[in-house]
């Protein structure tokens, strides 16, 4: 849902720019104070991955194609702050390299999908795991990757109509509707991926996965 | 300075480029937005002014086939080099 040049008012490009540059420095602050040196590869490695991943394109329904966008897989893994670090790194390259999203359009895309995208999969994951402890997190991962989709396609529409002077109702349901789809996918790739890394390096998805206590790892938060 | 581990170097880059490889059958269905700007008849406007040097992950003047897996370890290599310089120059500043 990268949004492309040429589609936003400059209003609506401007309002966004100043809604996402407070959280991007906000998260530059926290990852800054409390800083685990093991963060810094990892941070480094998932962003190549999420880029290149976000490349993979997949056929969803309708005629239309989906790709991972990755936040819910960073926001798990390493925290909000430090998860909307690597979604930044990803939108900004994509922007300025290869003209996947507009410049113009820069403010609205990293709010949508490096500080919308984090904060619902920290608010939903951390409300599921508050009421229900340790208990089916695995749906806890897939409910909270899904919502990270569909709340940036959201926004996404509402910053659409509020540009254009369409009806939001309209926008807003035709997003909603096809990224709900493309947010099971997200769902399901989110899981396959954790439940690899479980595998490979169980330290990373401590408190994500299996029978385990205590509470989602946040190395950097 | 610390030893580099090439063998993960290596095999980072190896993954990078499967995934690459894989993007080479990319779907190219229009996405999400691009359906419902279709459906809505939201045209974006033409005239981008600012040129990307590889617009749409392409590689002028390279075989198409390696288009995909050239962009994946490019960029990746790109966000992983701006990720480990804000990670460092952050650490650097918690221990001056």
């Amino acid at each position: 849902m990268h949004i492309p040049y040429g589609l936003l008012s400059t209003e609506v490009s401007l309002a966004t720019a100043a809604a996402a540059a407070p959280w991007v420095g906000w998260a530059l602050w926290r990852v800054q104070r409390r800083y685990e040196e093991r963060a810094v590869p990892l941070m480094g490695m998932l962003g190549a991955f999420i880029f290149a991943a976000q490349m993979v394109n997949f056929p969803v329904a309708a005629g239309t194609s989906g790709h991972l966008l990755g936040a819910a897989l960073a926001t798990l893994l390493l925290g909000a702050p430090a998860a909307m670090l690597v979604l930044t790194a990803v939108v900004v390259v994509q922007a300025v390299v290869f003209q996947d999203g507009a410049i113009t359009a820069l403010g609205a895309n990293l709010l949508n999908m490096a500080v919308l995208g984090v904060l619902a999969t920290r608010l939903v994951f951390s409300g599921w795991t508050r009421v229900l402890g340790t208990r089916w997190r695995a749906a806890g991962v897939l409910l909270a990757a899904l919502v990270s989709i569909v709340v940036p396609a959201a926004a996404c529409a509402a910053e659409i109509a509020a540009s254009r002077l369409y009806p939001l109702p309209l926008v807003l349901g035709a997003m909603t509707g096809i990224h709900v789809l493309i947010g099971a996918a997200e769902a399901l790739i989110t899981l396959a991926v954790l439940r690899c890394i479980a595998a490979v390096r169980p330290e990373l998805t401590a408190g994500l996965l299996g029978k385990g206590g205590g509470h989602a790892p946040d190395p950097v938060a | 300075m610390r030893r580099i581990p090439w063998r993960k170097v290596a095999l980072a880059l190896l993954g990078l480029a499967a995934v690459g490889f894989l993007a080479g059958w990319a779907s190219e269905l229009p996405d999400g937005l691009e359906w419902v700007l279709a459906r809505l008849g939201l045209a974006p406007e033409a005239g981008q002014p600012f040129r990307s040097p590889l617009p749409d992950y392409r590689w002028a003047g390279w075989p198409p086939a390696l288009e995909a897996v050239l962009s994946a370890v490019a960029g990746g290599l790109l966000v992983w080099g701006v990720l480990t310089l804000v990670g460092k120059l952050r650490q650097g500043n918690e221990r001056p």
